[in-house]
């Protein structure tokens, strides 16, 4: 009777392990973006951007050692970031992507935790943005923004705390490529 | 060895006239060309081609080569005088009013009367250098800005991240943009109400 005890036990501990050591590892500010796979099938172009681990140190590293001052300001600005997931997709026709695989992230960001900082509805081309903050012990830790038009999903979470002031500043400047998505070129696809 | 025999042929030493005996088919004579013996004719048949062909191929690579470094030599651009005559920002004379800059008229007077072309370009030193003391000259040569060398791991992970915040900074401003134009706009309430 002891021994079948001792094994359930055993049994019950693992469980628990096994559950929690994965929702540890992972940040809460991360987002699971597995819902989006029915629109890479779809998509003209996708562009897939995950910048964590080594690549954040590697590209930080190169960022901190270039003299330009605009570099400086995004070393500063990202100096406590920890992890940048970009998805972009664009669509040929209007309305060919499922809205309910991109509401499922927005669905996410209801959970606790995540605060809704901008919300921007234009009815003139059916475009729907929203961006949400994550705060732990009043430092931020996580931002994400979620834009979706009828031909175009672009999906951004910032893992970490940074400087959203100085990144609106230096969007599209210091050999940080152009947006081409808001025009009609076609765009590189880049798999991470 | 009778030294007598040897200089004047005066008495007889035995050893010399049998030397003579032997060397006299060798005997100079006026009326008759001197032949080589038989034995010693070489014959021109047994020189091979090949040896000819390996030469000659042997010649005309050495030239081709010696052709295309001096043609190297001449037209690279990294050299001081073909930058200087190529890349005139590359080298900014201010010399005095004297005009002393010999080298660029020695060049003028060398390019007009066609030397230039015809006498060999000294690669070691820039013409500026010979042409004046260095008391003299105030040269100032414009170094290339220094560029930071990136591996390919450091390049790719620096665009990665370069675009992954410019997709966030643009979307970001796109909202800010959006915010800031309601803001602009007054509220019909609130005119209505300051009515």
């Amino acid at each position: 009777m002891r021994s079948i005890t001792k094994q359930l036990i055993g049994i019950f501990a693992l469980m628990i392990f096994v559950l929690i050591v994965p929702t540890r590892g992972q940040d809460p500010a991360r987002l699971n973006f597995d819902s989006l796979a029915g629109l890479e099938a779809k998509a003209r172009e996708v562009v897939e951007v995950n910048v964590d681990g080594e690549l954040l140190e590697l590209a930080r590293r190169v960022v901190s050692k270039t003299n330009d001052p605009d570099a400086r300001k995004v070393a500063d600005a990202i100096a406590g970031l920890k992890a940048v997931y970009v998805r972009v997709y664009e669509f040929d026709k209007e309305n060919e992507y499922n809205i309910a695989d991109v509401d499922e992230i927005r669905a996410q960001l209801n959970a606790p935790g995540w605060k809704r900082l901008a919300n921007v509805r234009s009815k003139r081309n059916n475009e729907k943005v929203d961006v949400y903050t994550m705060f732990t012990e009043n430092v931020m830790s996580g931002v994400a923004v979620v834009v979706s038009d009828p031909k175009s999903v672009v999906l951004v979470n910032v893992i970490g705390p940074i400087d959203i002031e100085t990144l609106v500043e230096l969007g599209g400047k210091m050999n940080i490529p152009k947006l081409e998505i808001e025009t009609e070129k076609p765009m590189p696809k880049i798999k991470n | 060895m009778n030294k007598e025999y040897l200089w004047s042929k005066t008495g007889s030493d035995p050893e010399l006239e049998k030397l003579e005996g032997l060397l006299c088919e060798f005997r100079f004579d006026r009326n008759s060309a001197p032949q080589l013996p038989a034995s010693n004719i070489v014959t021109v048949e047994k020189v091979s081609k090949g040896r000819w062909v390996f030469g000659l191929s042997f010649a005309a690579t050495a030239a081709a080569v010696l052709v295309l470094m001096a043609m190297w030599f001449t037209k690279a651009p990294d050299t001081p005088i073909a930058r200087d005559q190529h890349d005139p920002n590359s080298v900014q004379d201010t010399a005095g009013p004297r005009g002393e800059d010999t080298s660029s008229s020695r060049l003028d007077d060398r390019a007009s009367t066609g030397v230039l072309t015809a006498e060999p370009i000294r690669l070691t030193e820039p013409i500026t250098r010979q042409s004046r003391p260095r008391a003299d000259r105030a040269v100032q040569i414009v170094k290339p800005k220094k560029k930071e060398k990136l591996t390919k791991e450091e390049k790719y992970a620096y665009d990665r991240l370069m675009y992954a915040l410019a997709v966030t900074g643009s979307k970001l401003k796109m909202v800010q943009d959006s915010v800031d134009r309601k803001r602009d706009i007054p509220h019909p309430r609130t005119t209505r109400n300051e009515k």
